[in-house]
């Protein structure tokens, strides 16, 4: 069963910071700066927000959760093995 | 004529469609990480014609990624109204929803019409093959996007839709919300990383 909740999510303030942290990605490849790090953080919060609140991982079942977790678990999986083939081929 | 369902038997169908999209978007997960670790490794190994840094501009990935970030909440906005019991919000930002999907489709057809100016074809060069597979196939989950939403906004016009009932506008939304999050990170490697001064 799904979670109740009472209190709604300000759905357009995540859509505001979600597109914060995209002027913040652009503004750091920009500066002088080593941005990898960065981008890497705010294109993680942004994948990370838009999980959690636009599809409700945050309120809905665990198990919905776990299965895309799985998932990107696979897809982690899948780069680090492709990365180690290729690039020592 | 249809039996009505109980609340119960509702609940338990409504489990059982999520479980799927869920397994299915797991699945495409996967599949991404392939071809965007594809584009990673390969983007730089052309031996001939124009490459990313020659190419590719910031300017209209941008624009495309705040309209798909705007698609995402008017379609979050379009579950939130009919969970309100309000149909004519619902229909109102599924529209919205579709219509921001066909504008980053408008923008993605005037990029690929820069590269192909520039000489960048999906068989020029191995930049080529890569950049309009990631970006095609990502393209390609939008136009089903967009058509799946104007399904359920077909069902949504004939009362399909209650309060109590609204299980197809939440699966076309997850589904919508994958495909942007998948926008965010190709936007990352395949255009942020490329402008990069200092690792």
């Amino acid at each position: 069963m799904e979670t109740t909740h009472k209190q709604h999510t300000n759905y357009l303030a995540v859509g505001a910071a979600l597109i914060a942290l995209t002027i913040l990605e652009v503004l750091a490849v920009n500066l002088p700066i080593p941005a990898l790090p960065f981008l890497v953080l705010f294109g993680g919060l942004k994948a990370l927000l838009i999980a959690l609140y636009f599809m409700h991982l945050k309120m809905d079942r665990r198990v919905f959760a776990g299965i895309f977790a799985i998932g990107i678990f696979g897809a982690l999986a899948l780069i680090v093995s492709l990365v180690l083939i290729m690039t020592t081929a | 004529m249809s039996t009505p369902i109980s609340a119960n038997e509702y609940e338990m169908e409504r489990d059982h469609r999520k479980l799927a999209i869920w397994v299915f978007l797991a699945s495409e997960s996967i599949f991404f990480a392939a071809f965007i670790t594809t584009f990673v490794i390969y983007r730089g190994r052309s031996v001939s014609g124009p490459g990313p840094r020659e190419v590719l501009t910031l300017f209209v990935p941008l624009v495309m990624t705040i309209v798909l970030l705007i698609s995402s909440v008017t379609m979050v906005q379009a579950l939130q109204a009919i969970k309100e019991g309000s149909r004519t919000r619902m229909w109102q930002f599924l529209l919205a929803t579709a219509f921001l999907g066909l504008a980053f489709l408008g923008l993605k057809g005037n990029e690929y019409a820069h590269l192909i100016q520039e000489g960048v074809t999906p068989s020029s060069n191995i930049f080529g093959s890569v950049y309009f597979t990631v970006t095609g196939l990502h393209a390609l989950h939008v136009i089903v996007g967009i058509v799946w939403i104007l399904a359920v906004v077909a069902k949504a016009w004939r009362g399909a839709f209650s309060a109590t009932n609204y299980l197809p506008v939440e699966l076309a939304g997850l589904y919508w919300h994958f495909v942007d999050l998948v926008w965010v990170l190709i936007f990352m490697v395949v255009y942020l990383t490329e402008q990069l001064r200092f690792m």
